[in-house]
């Protein structure tokens, strides 16, 4: 077993930086998404974690973070304000009202740092975008303590610094170290690094030895497949190369193949392996890799399938499923060529004579006495497959695989699926196509595919494009782990991620042992349903629970921060568990729940791992968590 | 047309009336003018997902094509073989040994009530795509994007009001067919259908739930939200409605069916939950199920050795019989409400005529479709005449003889009560023909 790793420090927040405005840069927003009619905010805002370290008060209250320049802008989709009290001796609290919305509430004062924090939300600005806070401190003791106000109107613009898409679809969620870092580098540089993982230190993650999740012997293929989707989570929990996860991810649930039985789980080990690694590679290298595995290859039948005697399961699936998509214009006649085009490719089970001890292993063979050579016509594609006697009859599927990977069919649909998988649930057709040009430009290169899309301004710029996903059962638990810095010892590691890969089943989410070959739905809107939603909501509030056992300890990291409000916690919690996307009604949720039912929130004199647990709990069940 | 904003401000003003315990609260009626439904009726339907191969569940062993076509999977016709097929008295059609459960109901109950199956049915615009034809059943045409046939139905026709008058149950997800505007719970079974939080919990048995109170207050706030997040709050407020209404009808539940009990299969809890809602009162009208056990048989269709057919250590074949035996329990179990409750039950299409080079058989067209309950009588369908190349569609598929939206669509009319002229609105592409399968009385 792995030491136990000692979490990284906590990293400080940014001093707050504050850019000259730019020329407003218009994006090149697909015609199907409706531009917002709101300016957009220049530069990077202040950060929603936490109140500079230092700063001068010139008031008795007074923000010290929030509104940026002149103008008092801020984010359009709701802003934490952090403040001050000059004496907080006399003022333990701050009332605060906000118009035009006429909303109000009262934020507690640290009675030590004088600090608070309260929030303005996307509801609170008027239709002219403007919104004015009233900020008065006063006292809850005592009379004779003239309260004293302060008033801000701000302004509100388009945050378009792309924190929230990376935050929220480039990985599988903040970490309060990851808004950190995402903040230091700023968008397009993240995005650079993460397409090149080889450049990433992810010593903390390798030292972790998430492979160790995985154990190999002949008694445990079964478990193996459980083991498979821990060792998943741990990536995504806890490694810096969460691209390359996501990709990888999407990739062999695009290439689907189930384990029928308990023979081949060594496979489907190697298989989940080669698709992580090479998450960044070629379509055609992927889709060779694919059609080579004894697991798709049994999954799908081809095994079975020979000259004269022809299986059509994966020669429809291929078509239907990998490439070309449903509407790719084939029939029936189609799916027989393309069956017979792959007669002779199977699999052979390579080490019997050790199956007392190692699980089964399997490779690819071409049998040529199977392999139909004849001519093959495969009308909807215009060409024919020459057919070949000998070894060479197996070059027969590699020719269709590049024609099939050079399809402008094939670009779409898998564009398509890349396109929804990040941007949006109905993919917006310039970002297909800027996908399909990269492909073309590339070879086929996932990476130039992603940059193209992900480093389009839209994707960053498009309000509509953002939070509108909901979470798979896996990005569920993930993001959870993440967002609230859950990290276990060594000797509670398997346990956890036993916990957390059963919320992710529970709720219907089993990649490998899914029988249908479409893999799991990637549309958010598939898992929005009330039994994924009770099985996720209450394993992972049970999590909650234990967050203490887990080794999650906001109070440490909070207290770091320099926050000490239950208001102050809150916007921190809630800032990295919705990339700062959440609601009045979760915040006000969560500060009750902070608070407790006697109503003092008090992290620095008392232990209050209690209330973060509750916290956490009412986090995860929130809507906005929900998003991403 | 109702929207999910009214559904959600529906669902939030009745929850609101219930809190504050008032008698007699407004009660929200969905299409209220239509008056289509007959009271008190249900219609479970069941998907068979994978593909069901309709000539191995209802072998045409009265057509010697069958035999030449299928010289290795096809069942030798009735006889005293416990491995032949079963004797359904017809000329043409005998049924699959591992179905035997479904002879008690084919046999019928005296009362009229019996097995209707319809033996080549699909649905007409198929293409041979599990993904897309199990999506264009469920949305009753070629169309990827308007919402299923039976949500329509709960939209538009029916006008009882409860949380749980349309669900899926025992399943993990919603189909297609009971998914659109209007959204409904998917309860996988009642025993472990209860949210709550250690920590988040006061009172004996966590009667002041906060995680649940807090859940509603968040997703019944006024400001109604578009999008995914409004999805994600309408689905909260399902899911809270769901949990209360299920815990009222208990977790325990036993059933009455002669000895018989449902398994743990995704059919099994989903018939369980369906007969124990439906008789704790809960006015079910529309539930979706799934039987799923491996129906898409590309290879090894049958066992080795001697019980080629019936070998129960072969999935395929004990998973059938598990099913059967699970509908003959809700059979027996809802004997009291049988002319309420008709259950049908059918695929995404059938399979190839022909057995292909590995025992097995590639997707098709026309499949086995069954009901039972309502106004079913024993009976089968029209069918294809016989299995020659002529009489197959491209010469290797089953044809469409009972389009599935005929089926569903007499159902509709003669069981839920529904005037003919509403069935444009569940399949509005679809021209309807009356079969005459479901006359009540007859």
């Amino acid at each position: 077993m792995p030491d136990d790793p000692t979490p990284p420090a906590p990293v400080d927040p940014d001093p707050i930086v504050i850019l000259p405005p730019d020329e407003p840069v218009l994006p090149d927003i697909p015609t199907d998404i409706p531009t917002p009619d709101i300016p957009t905010f220049a530069g990077i805002g202040p950060s929603a974690l936490a109140p500079p370290e230092t700063f001068v008060l010139t008031q008795a209250v007074e923000i010290t973070s929030g509104p940026v320049g002149d103008d008092q802008i801020i984010q359009s989709t709701g802003q934490t304000l952090f403040g001050a009290v000059m004496d907080p001796g006399s003022f333990d609290m701050v009332e605060v009202s906000v118009a035009p919305s006429g909303r109000t509430t009262t934020v507690d004062v640290s009675p030590m740092t004088g600090q608070f924090a309260t929030r303005v939300f996307e509801d609170d600005f008027g239709s002219d975008g403007m919104v004015t806070v009233t900020l008065t401190g006063a006292s809850s003791v005592s009379d004779e303590i003239q309260p004293e106000s302060a008033s801000y109107t701000m302004q509100r613009a388009l945050p378009t610094d792309g924190f929230v898409q990376a935050l929220s679809r480039v990985t599988y969620g903040a970490t309060p170290q990851l808004y950190a870092r995402v903040r230091a580098v700023g968008f397009d540089t993240y995005i650079e690094e993460q397409l090149n993982p080889d450049s990433i230190n992810d010593s903390f993650f390798d030292s972790l030895r998430a492979g160790d999740l995985i154990s190999m012997t002949s008694r445990n293929t079964y478990g193996m497949l459980d083991q498979m989707i821990e060792k998943s989570l741990a990536h995504a929990s806890f490694s810096e190369k969460q691209l390359q996860e996501v990709m990888g991810a999407f990739w062999v649930n695009h290439f689907h193949a189930a384990e029928k039985d308990r023979s081949m789980s060594l496979q489907a080990v190697a298989d989940r392996e080669f698709f992580r690694e090479n998450a960044f590679g070629t379509f055609e290298e992927l889709l060779v890799y694919s059609a080579r595995s004894p697991l798709m290859s049994r999954f799908l039948d081809n095994n079975d399938s020979r000259v004269g005697n022809l299986n059509e399961n994966y020669g429809r699936e291929i078509l239907e499923l990998h490439t070309v998509g449903v509407d790719g214009g084939y029939n029936d006649d189609d799916v027989i060529a393309v069956s017979r085009v792959f007669t002779g490719w199977g699999w052979e089970w390579t080490n019997p004579e050790e199956s007392d001890t190692l699980p089964r292993e399997h490779a690819f063979i071409f049998t040529e006495s199977r392999h139909d050579t004849e001519d093959k016509e495969i009308p909807f594609l215009g060409i024919t497959i020459n057919g070949r006697e000998g070894p060479e009859g197996m070059d027969e599927a590699l020719e269709l695989i590049t024609v099939l990977s050079n399809d402008p069919r094939t670009q779409a649909f898998v564009c398509g699926k890349i396109v929804q998988k990040f941007v949006s649930d109905a993919p917006p057709s310039s970002f297909v196509s800027n996908c399909v040009a990269a492909w073309q430009a590339s070879g086929g290169s996932t990476e130039a595919m992603l940059r193209a899309i992900l480093l389009d301004p839209a994707f960053i710029e498009t309000m509509s494009l953002q939070r509108n996903k909901a979470k798979t059962p896996f990005e569920f638990a993930a993001s959870f782990v993440r967002a609230f810095d859950y990290l276990p010892s060594a000797a509670r590691m398997e346990q956890f991620y036993q916990e957390v890969r059963e919320s992710v089943q529970k709720a219907g989410f089993n990649p490998v042992r899914f029988p249908a070959p479409t893999g799991l739905p990637e549309v958010g809107a598939a898992w929005l349903n009330t039994h994924a939603i009770i099985e996720q909501y209450k394993e992972l509030t049970r999590l909650a629970n234990q967050a203490d056992t887990y080794g999650s300890d906001l109070q440490a990291l909070v207290l770091d921060a320099g926050l000490q409000t239950a208001e102050e916690t809150a916007a921190y919690m809630l800032a990295i568990a919705t990339a700062d996307r959440y609601r009045e009604e979760e915040y006000e949720a969560v500060v009750r729940e902070l608070k407790g039912t006697d109503g003092f929130f008090e992290p620095v004199t008392e232990d209050e791992t209690r209330a973060f647990r509750r916290a956490i709990a009412i986090i995860a069940a929130s809507p906005s968590f929900h998003l991403q | 047309m109702h929207s999910r904003r009214d559904f959600l401000r529906t669902s939030a003003m009745a929850t609101a009336a219930s809190i504050a315990g008032v008698a007699g609260a407004p009660k929200f009626v969905f299409g209220q003018d239509t008056g289509q439904s007959g009271p008190g009726k249900t219609l479970i339907k069941v998907f068979l997902r994978g593909g069901a191969d309709g000539l191995h569940l209802f072998p045409m062993v009265g057509d010697i094509n069958y035999y030449n076509v299928r010289p290795n999977i096809a069942i030798e016709g009735p006889s005293n073989d416990a491995n032949s097929a079963l004797d359904m008295g017809q000329t043409m059609r005998a049924m699959n040994p591992n179905l035997a459960a479904l002879m008690e109901i084919w046999e019928g109950d005296g009362m009229g009530h019996g097995l209707t199956v319809c033996p080549s049915t699909a649905i007409e615009e198929g293409n041979r795509s599990h993904f897309d034809c199990q999506r264009w059943i469920g949305t009753g045409q070629r169309n990827n994007f308007i919402d299923g046939y039976l949500n329509r139905y709960l939209q538009n026709i029916d006008a009882t009001d409860h949380p749980l008058r349309g669900a899926s149950l025992g399943k993990t997800s919603n189909a297609k067919e009971i998914s659109g505007d209007l959204p409904v719970p998917s309860v996988r079974q009642s025993s472990d259908f209860v949210l709550s939080n250690f920590d988040l919990c006061e009172g004996s048995g966590c009667s002041d739930n906060r995680l649940t109170d807090t859940m509603r207050e968040i997703s019944s706030h006024p400001v109604v939200r578009d999008g995914t997040e409004g999805q994600v709050r309408e689905q909260q407020i399902v899911l809270l409605d769901a949990i209360e209404e299920v815990q009222n009808a208990g977790s325990n539940y036993e059933p009455n069916a002669g000895g018989l009990n449902y398994s743990f299969s995704t059919l099994g809890r989903g018939l369980r939950l369906a007969a124990q809602l439906i008789k704790a009162g809960v006015p079910l009208s529309v539930a979706s199920l799934d039987w799923n056990i491996g129906w898409d048989t590309h290879s090894n269709q049958i066992a080795e050795g001697a019980d080629r057919f019936t070998d129960q250590t072969k999935r395929y074949h004990s998973r059938m019989v598990e099913g059967a035996t699970d509908f003959l329990c809700f059979w027996r179990d809802m004997a009291d409400y049988r002319d309420d409750v008709l259950l049908v039950a059918g695929t995404e299409f059938g399979r190839t005529v022909k057995e292909n080079g590995s025992l097995g058989t590639d997707h098709g067209q026309g499949g086995a479709w069954f009901a039972f309950g309502g106004p079913a009588r024993s009976v089968v369908a029209p069918d294809a005449v016989n299995l020659a190349d002529e009489n197959l569609l491209s010469n290797r598929y089953m044809p469409n003889v009972v389009d599935y939206r005929d089926m569903i669509g007499e159902i509709m009319v003669q069981h839920m009560g529904i005037q003919e002229s509403m069935l444009a609105n569940l399949f509005p592409t679809h021209q309807f023909t009356n079969y005459g399968l479901f006359n009540a009385g007859v």
